[in-house]
């Protein structure tokens, strides 16, 4: 559950975010919609601490985590863009967030073989763990930037526009996969989108957003 | 000819003959410009046999001043490694006020006199110079000493590794270093694990000109040095030493030296370039840094 209570943030005399009051319901597939400039991308990079607030405080399961680092809100994130390592193979991609805890909670070599392979078979991408980034088409890349956020067993999963620069007939396909993946981890899910028709396809919650407020129904 | 070529051999014009005249000339001027040099250099450093050319190595003042420069460059290029890692880190990740204006500082020592770099120095740490007396007082010599001609070629060398990363940061965002945040990587953990592969190239390529730079400034070490044979003569100015006593077959065996510690520089680059190449053809990524 995300818990967020007067939320602002302006640049200059620009609100970006203005009073923001919005609770997202534990395992909840929640869509944020809203023009672009809206100011949804934004509120997830202040919930994922990426951007800093200027007021208000952000709760995540009765935690509040609005001073926290981004490592430590138990957080995992999906960029528009994927961001994926460049330099590293899929594999190692995926294996990010467990290799980077501190010494003494990383997984042994083959907890983590084993994890890993079980998040590429869950996003359909058994065998591809070898691959660098630039090898896979846009539709693979954003299901190992999926993995890659979900191998740190996060209690949030925050996903930015995640099929924006997908095709059509990929976009279908992702987007029912994961929807399957979010109800079968009851992961709490928040996604920013402008497509109306595929936030509602995909959530069981609509948040409208318009210059930096919340559109109350 | 294949489809991809055709944009730039548009952008010259359609004659053939006029394209060979252009790459004639490049490949010409390069020739009589650069290589020629270096090759009279190497020949004049061995026209008296490779015998004659160690024993003007192995002169005392010669081998004294073969290892100041070696220090010079050992304490130098590292420094600026440090600050252009900094640079870079702190421009291409943070928002501050006067954050273009530090990326134009930062190219200054290309657009000042070296001559003028070393003389700020004096006018700074000179015994006349703004702390002379302070440091005379407390029997410490920068000026004519190591630490005057490293910070003149601190000075000098500066811009050499900043520029480069600070360009390939830049381009490449900081999407990937976001990402590694969110998934709990810490400051180090990002730099080594996410920062520093991604800007290797550009690194090493600063690093290493960086060293070639700094094995061979004159201007600026000039000011600073004093010319104190055996003692704060780098191999530049021990070189124009040789030359001005018309001691002409030993300036160049110092030279030659010189000039050869330089090109193994590029060697190395290109080694490692090549390297990299035949890795990532292979499908796996660059093996120098991750064995690091």
């Amino acid at each position: 559950m995300i818990e967020l209570v007067g939320l602002t943030k302006g640049f200059g005399a620009q609100a970006v975010l203005d009073g923001i009051d919005l609770a997202v319901p534990r395992g909840s597939f929640t869509a944020l919609l809203g023009p672009s400039g809206s100011g949804k991308t934004t509120l997830l990079r202040v919930i994922a601490g990426l951007d800093h607030a200027d007021t208000g405080t952000i709760t995540i399961d009765g935690i509040d985590v609005t001073t926290t680092p981004p490592g430590r809100r138990g957080i995992g994130f999906v960029f528009q863009n994927y961001a994926l390592f460049g330099h590293l193979s899929v594999f190692e991609n995926i294996a990010f967030g467990l290799r980077v805890r501190p010494r003494g909670q990383r997984p042994t070599r083959d907890e983590l073989r084993r994890t890993v392979e079980r998040l590429l078979a869950m996003v359909r991408l058994d065998g591809l763990g070898a691959r660098l980034p630039a090898q896979l088409s846009g539709g693979q890349r954003q299901r190992v930037a999926l993995a890659r956020a979900l191998a740190i067993t996060p209690r949030i999963l925050l996903l930015d526009e995640p099929f924006g620069a997908l095709d059509h007939a990929v976009r279908e396909d992702l987007r029912n996969s994961l929807k399957r993946l979010q109800a079968e981890l009851g992961i709490t899910t928040l996604f920013v989108s402008h497509d109306e028709p595929e936030a509602l396809a995909l959530a069981d919650h609509i948040v409208r957003l318009d210059h930096g407020k919340l559109i109350v129904p | 000819m294949p489809a991809e070529r055709a944009p730039a051999e548009r952008g010259i014009g359609e004659s053939a003959a006029l394209r060979w005249l252009i790459v004639l000339l490049a490949v010409a001027i390069a020739a009589i410009m650069l290589l020629l040099p270096l090759l009279v250099v190497f020949a004049n450093g061995l026209s008296h046999g490779l015998g004659f050319a160690a024993a003007a190595l192995a002169a005392p003042d010669a081998r004294a001043a073969i290892e100041l420069t070696l220090l010079v460059a050992a304490i130098t290029v590292p420094l600026n490694t440090i600050f252009g890692l900094c640079a870079a880190w702190s421009v291409a990740h943070f928002r501050f006020p006067c954050r273009r204006l530090l990326v134009t500082l930062i190219e200054l020592p290309f657009a000042v006199s070296p001559v003028v770099a070393g003389l700020i120095y004096v006018l700074i740490f000179g015994l006349q110079g703004w702390f002379g007396p302070f440091l005379a007082a407390h029997d410490i010599q920068i000026i004519f000493a190591l630490p005057g001609i490293v910070l003149a070629t601190l000075f000098v060398t500066l811009p050499f590794v900043a520029r480069g990363v600070i360009a390939q940061m830049e381009a490449q965002g900081v999407e990937e270093e976001e990402a590694a945040l969110t998934l709990g990587a810490d400051g180090w953990q990002l730099f080594r694990r996410v920062t520093l592969p991604k800007i290797r190239w550009s690194l090493l390529y600063g690093v290493l000109l960086c060293n070639a730079r700094a094995m061979g400034e004159f201007g600026a070490v000039s000011v600073v040095s004093g010319h104190i044979r055996g003692l704060t003569n780098t191999m530049p100015l021990q070189i124009e030493i040789l030359y001005n006593d018309y001691n002409l077959p030993a300036a160049f065996a110092v030279a030659a030296l010189l000039a050869a510690m330089a090109l193994a520089t590029i060697v190395l680059r290109m080694a490692l370039e090549w390297r990299h190449r035949r890795a990532v053809a292979r499908g796996a990524d660059a093996v120098w840094l991750r064995a690091a």
